[in-house]
């Protein structure tokens, strides 16, 4: 079993301008540089970002405080899904982001943690989530 | 006599009980429906025995299952393997119908019965939502405790395969915590595996 992803992240802005990024399929391609995202709003919705590289549903929503997600990757197995939790948390004037992901396959990790040269949470999420909004 | 099976049985019930935590904590109605209702003494004797043979038949038929079935060590993630002698379709019909389900389990069921739906189970003590659904051959969950941390899920996913004369079922669950796993791993084949077991006839 693949041992759990923990991300941390401070952002200059506010838990619901975070969750609003995260959630709005607009501000989602911008961030992510420009592929295409499509993200169906409500807890049970579909959601495909980055071209249809991630696709999965929303399983939670808790307006500007949590996101809980099945998330998979198009080439995995048929049928496996991960789990991914974001919290905005208020933090002065910004927000603390966490990112927990659980249940991916034990291969991944190493890319997903952003050990690899291409990717993984930090570079595709999280950095470009902080510029995107300041 | 029928006091002395009465309290025995409820010792042995209370024990029990003990040993399993939260979601699959036996129903009441297993046990009262048989010892209460009755208004004749003897009737009431020989269901009592009755039902105690059932539990106990039914136990013992949990306990094959979990010996050929539970393959994993404690961690966070269960893999069970079941067979039963009913087509895939009507596994699949039993786990996502409300009054299927509600009638296997003996408690009330909701279910929306398509990707994205929600469902409450086991009368309340098991949320989930369908990520994916395959008719007849997969059925992925998010899947909690309604006890469990607001925000914590699992991820549960049943494969139905057809095998003569029937369905091998492949239950994966990923994402609990440690602690969880002793009576997550022993609550399928009580809460679920048996239940449908004796539903279908297979």
């Amino acid at each position: 079993m693949s041992t759990p992803i923990h991300k941390e992240v401070d952002l200059k802005t506010s838990p619901q301008r975070v969750y609003e990024a995260l959630l709005d399929a607009k501000q989602f391609s911008a961030f992510s540089g420009g592929a295409g995202a499509e993200i169906q709003r409500e807890a049970g919705g579909a959601f495909s970002c980055f071209g249809g590289v991630i696709t999965g549903r929303n399983i939670e929503l808790v307006p500007n405080r949590r996101i809980v997600q099945a998330w998979r990757v198009k080439m995995w197995p048929e049928g496996l899904y991960s789990l991914v939790t974001f919290v905005m948390q208020a933090e002065g004037s910004g927000t603390r982001l966490t990112m927990d992901h659980v249940g991916f396959p034990e291969d991944m990790r190493a890319h997903l943690n952003g050990e690899g040269p291409d990717g993984g949470w930090n570079r595709q999420y999280l950095e470009p989530l902080q510029k995107y909004l300041g | 006599m029928v006091d002395g099976i009465g309290s025995t049985w409820s010792r042995s019930r209370n024990t029990w009980a003990r040993r399993l935590p939260v979601w699959f904590r036996p129903a009441p109605y297993w046990y009262s429906r048989s010892l209460s209702t009755e208004r004749d003494g003897s009737i009431q004797f020989m269901k009592a025995t009755a039902t105690r043979r059932q539990v106990i038949l039914l136990l013992g038929g949990a306990a094959v299952v979990s010996l050929k079935a539970q393959t994993g060590k404690p961690g966070t993630r269960i893999h069970q393997e079941v067979d039963f002698q009913v087509a895939p379709a009507r596994i699949y019909r039993a786990l996502l119908d409300a009054k299927q389900f509600s009638a296997l389990t003996g408690l009330s069921a909701e279910i929306q019965a398509q990707p994205g739906g929600s469902l409450k189970l086991f009368g309340g003590l098991i949320e989930a939502r369908n990520i994916e659904l395959v008719p007849s051959q997969r059925i992925v969950q998010a899947w909690r405790e309604a006890s469990w941390t607001p925000g914590y899920y699992s991820l549960v996913k049943f494969e139905l395969a057809a095998r003569s004369p029937g369905t091998r079922l492949v239950l994966d669950q990923t994402g609990i915590a440690e602690e969880d796993w002793g009576h997550l791993n022993d609550g399928w084949p009580i809460r679920y595996w048996e239940p449908l077991r004796k539903y279908l006839k297979g």
